[in-house]
């Protein structure tokens, strides 16, 4: 049985990846998160310039959940490609750069930079960034806004390499967004972000974060990501999904493959054990190799059973 | 040890003392390159628990060779539940930990008159500092403040016999330290929460003694790669940058750190104001 699949007409070694932003740029990992043992390392959101993220506090702990208002804080895409993308590169990773912008037109900016570039292998677009910019709600809430970026991020990557709309769980209708951004050439998506929630200091009265806002990850919100992961997958088979959201061990991510996602990406736990990408792959084969048909046995069988 | 390392370590003993319990965890390898000013991250519940995250602790005494590789101590704050949980761990529990982490403080080439501040926990981190700065030759004094911590003043009794203890007392902390701060000392070192390291940083900088300050800051991931950590601090160049605790300090030059920019993105920060935009 092979670790090995297929997204979009793009190979990667194995279903469990790195979440967007919880790797760092990759370099900061222990040795022991074995990046090139990671089916993928999808990037923190690269944006067009550098920025210095949000004010403290950036975090709140809750029972199974973080809530974090970091502000995508980051060296903006010039910084990214001279010091991060090669070093990922170098050390056997297989990058997934995750991009987000403020406008339609700056996301189409960014995916003609990457284009300029070796070593990507796929573009992950993050539509549904809890706190945005402009206090509006993520562009992921409204299926023709999140259409438009995906269209003009398409339109500006090199065809063989996907483009993955990153969608938020917390949306009335994700099945229409996902459809929305499947019919403006997404190659796959990503479900699901943080989900926007907050905290409040009892001692102060005030908000816990720096920013009110904030995104809780982690195994509180694995329920909601469940969810969308399911209804997108019933309403689009076809349609590759990364599912992220409170995967610690393989059982979750054998759970969110019998949902319908075709790989996993791993946030939360990773802050809290850099090992785990590895333990978890190795836990997910264990499921699959029991399963009759490995890994193509698990996905979806969920959808396969209710209907059967 | 002289790269960060996870390993799962077992208790090897367990000594309470007021409200702190001072716990020796096996490093199963040789610790001789822990520093002082360096923490380990300690995963403070079991797997299924719902405490996520993992709580950074200075390292303390740490022992390099022995029967189980070495050793380090820590000094877990039993009113936190994070160090409530570690402090009720029993002989020979196992913990997960990562370490040592983060950049620790510099020693001066030459014998030098050291006043070593420590709030609570923190001390444990200076009476490690103290035994550095001793087997240099140089003369250290402490002034303990914060929480009663009488496990600091029995640590740091080995290293030296100046030792002003006036932690559990509700005195002005930048009084007490003035009070120390006579023409002898020719270099400050400090530990403890950034609220308690603030007030001193004004005032030693406003003195002109050099002064490395170690600060808790609220953790992550507590090994780099979650930027939640990151402060103001101004580099050598005079560009503020927000720069993460837990890599590029918890020791900081305290004359660098922008002490009432805390818990902002002051204006003219690399990078401010992008998010505005
Ligand atoms: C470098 C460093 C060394 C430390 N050394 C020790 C030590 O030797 N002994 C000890 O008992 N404690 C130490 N602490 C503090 C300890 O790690 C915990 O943050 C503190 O005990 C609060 O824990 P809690 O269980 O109440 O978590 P909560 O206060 O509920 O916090 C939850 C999370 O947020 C972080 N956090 C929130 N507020 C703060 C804050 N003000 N400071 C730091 N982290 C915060 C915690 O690390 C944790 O990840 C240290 C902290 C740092 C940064
Ligand atoms: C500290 C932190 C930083 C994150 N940064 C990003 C980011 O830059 N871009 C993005 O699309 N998602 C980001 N996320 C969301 C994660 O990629 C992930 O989708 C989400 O946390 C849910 O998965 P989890 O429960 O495994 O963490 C971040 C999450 C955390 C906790
Ligand atoms: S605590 Fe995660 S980078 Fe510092």
């Amino acid at each position: 049985m092979t670790d090995a699949v297929d997204l979009a007409g793009q190979l990667f070694a194995n279903r469990v990846f790195a979440a967007a932003g919880c790797a760092g740029t990759g370099r900061e990992l222990p040795p022991q998160a074995d990046l090139a043992g990671l089916g993928a390392v999808i990037t923190r959101s690269i944006t067009p310039e550098a920025r210095a993220g949000l004010a403290a506090p950036r975090l709140a702990e809750t029972p199974s959940g973080l809530v974090n208002a970091l502000g995508l804080p980051g060296p903006g895409v010039e910084g990214f490609l001279a010091d991060e993308l090669p070093w990922l590169v170098e050390h056997g990773a297989a990058v997934i750069v995750s991009i987000a912008a403020e406008s339609a037109a700056d996301y189409a900016r960014l995916a003609q930079r990457l284009r300029q570039v070796t070593g990507i292998v796929a573009v992950e677009v993050n539509l549904s960034n809890p706190v945005t910019d402009s206090g509006r709600l993520p562009v992921a809430m409204d299926a023709g806004l999140a259409g438009g970026v995906v269209h003009a991020v398409r339109r500006n990557t090199a065809a063989g390499i996907p483009v993955l709309a990153k969608l938020a769980g917390d949306t009335t209708d994700v099945v229409a967004v996902a459809r929305a951004c499947a019919g403006a050439g997404a190659d796959g998506v990503s479900l699901i972000n943080a989900v926007r929630g907050m905290g409040i200091d009892v001692a102060t009265g005030q908000p816990s974060l720096g920013a009110w806002l904030g995104g809780l990850s982690g195994p509180a919100i694995k329920p909601i990501a469940l969810r969308a992961v399911w209804e997108v997958h019933a309403a689009l088979p076809e349609l590759p999904i990364i599912a992220s959201g409170g995967v610690r061990t393989g059982t979750d991510a054998a759970e969110m493959m019998m949902a319908g996602a075709s790989a996993v990406s791993i946030g939360t736990a990773l802050l809290t054990d850099p090992a785990a990408g590895a333990r978890i792959r190795e836990e997910l084969a264990v499921i699959a190799a029991q399963r009759e048909g490995g890994y193509a046995g698990l996905l979806g069988c969920a959808h396969r059973e209710v209907t059967a | 040890m002289s790269q960060a390392g996870q390993w799962t370590a077992t208790v090897m003993a367990r000594r309470d003392t007021g409200d702190y319990a001072v716990v020796t965890l096996s490093a199963g390898t040789d610790t001789s390159a822990a520093r002082a000013g360096q923490f380990a991250s300690v995963r403070v519940a079991g797997p299924d628990s719902a405490l996520l995250l993992r709580r950074a602790m200075w390292i303390g005494e740490a022992t390099s060779s022995g029967r189980d590789g070495g050793t380090i101590e820590v000094v877990a704050d039993r009113g936190e539940p994070g160090g409530a949980w570690l402090a009720a761990q029993p002989q020979s529990a196992r913990v997960d930990v990562i370490g040592p982490l983060g950049r620790p403080f510099s020693l001066p080439r030459d014998p030098t008159h050291c006043l070593l501040i420590g709030f609570g926990a923190a001390t444990a981190a200076l009476v490690k500092l103290s035994e550095e700065l001793v087997a240099r030759g140089c003369r250290v004094r402490f002034l303990l403040l914060g929480q009663a911590a009488a496990f600091g003043v029995l640590a740091a009794r080995r290293f030296s016999s100046e030792i002003v203890d006036s932690s559990g007392r509700s005195i002005d902390p930048r009084e007490a330290v003035l009070d120390q701060l006579d023409d002898s000392v020719e270099v400050v070192y400090s530990a403890g929460l950034a609220e308690q390291l603030r007030p001193l940083g004004q005032i030693v900088t406003e003195m002109g003694v050099a002064h490395q300050t170690a600060v808790e800051t609220p953790l992550v991931c507590g090994s780099r790669t979650c930027t939640l950590c990151a402060l103001p601090v101004r580099g050598r160049d005079g560009v503020t940058r927000m720069v993460r605790a837990c890599t590029e300090g918890p020791v900081f030059r305290a004359d660098l750190v922008r002490w009432d920019d805390l818990g902002t993105v002051p204006g003219d920060c690399l990078g401010a104001g992008e998010e505005a935009r």
